[in-house]
């Protein structure tokens, strides 16, 4: 049983611990740092991946720009958003252990980026397949991205070794630090 | 119970999802040039569509997990 649910059902109430929150305002630090670069070498990148996978598809292709391809008559731009480089980014700090080496550290960051840019040109390619068979763009695009977002949210909610929650009692303000893998 | 339950959604989706929310709000900003064939049809903004589909269903698996843990202590 989770342990934050079993605080909660004895009456403490569960705040975010101190680590958990400093986590997130790195999230948010690197996430903002990727958004500002351009990333122009990934973006072709990606859209040249997208570009190839969709032509053996045998969907009709072409590159119109270095960040812009036409598939089966749409055209579509790939932004920094598109490749998911925020994403990734953002997630370090919450999937960076303290307990393992760096390199043991550095070996799971960079299977982590493997995994978000195959995750990423999957959900890019189902899209081109969906959007040229007519597929509303909320449903071929938007809805899926949410769907991304959630693999990733579990991923790293799953695989933490940081303790995401500290309880308080109800009666005292006592405030308990909590095991490491609470989940 | 209810009020917990969203608490605690609330807690783990806004905090450990708030990369993902910064995702959302910046491909909401930049949504009007994300794709030349949705701009031209007056789209964009598809950052809150997608925050919406990850917000529903964290919500649903934490609905699970809370039900399936009080089944086991029932159990």
């Amino acid at each position: 049983m989770d342990d934050s649910q079993a605080n909660s059902t004895h009456g403490q109430i569960a705040f975010p611990s101190k680590q958990f929150l400093c986590r997130v305002c790195l999230t948010a630090l690197f996430a903002t740092a990727a958004h500002l670069l351009p990333w122009e070498g990934l973006r072709f990148f990606t859209s040249e991946v997208t570009l190839r996978l969709s032509g053996l598809l045998g969907m009709t292709t072409s590159r119109t720009a270095f960040d812009t391809i036409e598939i089966q008559g749409n055209l579509i731009q790939f932004v920094v958003c598109c490749t998911f480089v925020e994403l990734f980014f953002g997630s370090l700090p919450l999937i960076w252990r303290g307990k393992e080496s760096i390199v043991g550290n550095l070996l799971r960051v960079v299977i982590f980026a493997g995994a978000i840019f195959g995750l990423n040109i999957v959900r890019l390619v189902l899209l081109q397949i969906a959007y040229g068979h007519g597929v509303p763009w909320t449903l071929a695009h938007d809805i899926p991205v949410g769907f991304a977002y959630f693999a990733v949210w579990v991923f790293i909610w799953r695989t933490r070794d940081w303790p995401a929650w500290q309880y308080r009692s109800r009666t005292c303000h006592a405030v308990t630090p909590l095991a490491a893998n609470e989940s | 119970m209810v009020a917990k339950l969203i608490t605690r959604m609330c807690n783990s989706a806004a905090l450990v999802g708030s990369v993902l929310v910064f995702h959302s709000w910046v491909w909401s900003q930049s949504g009007a040039t994300h794709a030349v064939a949705v701009r031209a049809k007056g789209g964009g903004g598809g950052g809150w569509t997608a925050l919406a589909t990850f917000m529903v269903l964290v919500g649903l698996w934490s609905f699970v997990a809370r039900w399936s843990s009080r089944k086991k202590v029932e159990a």
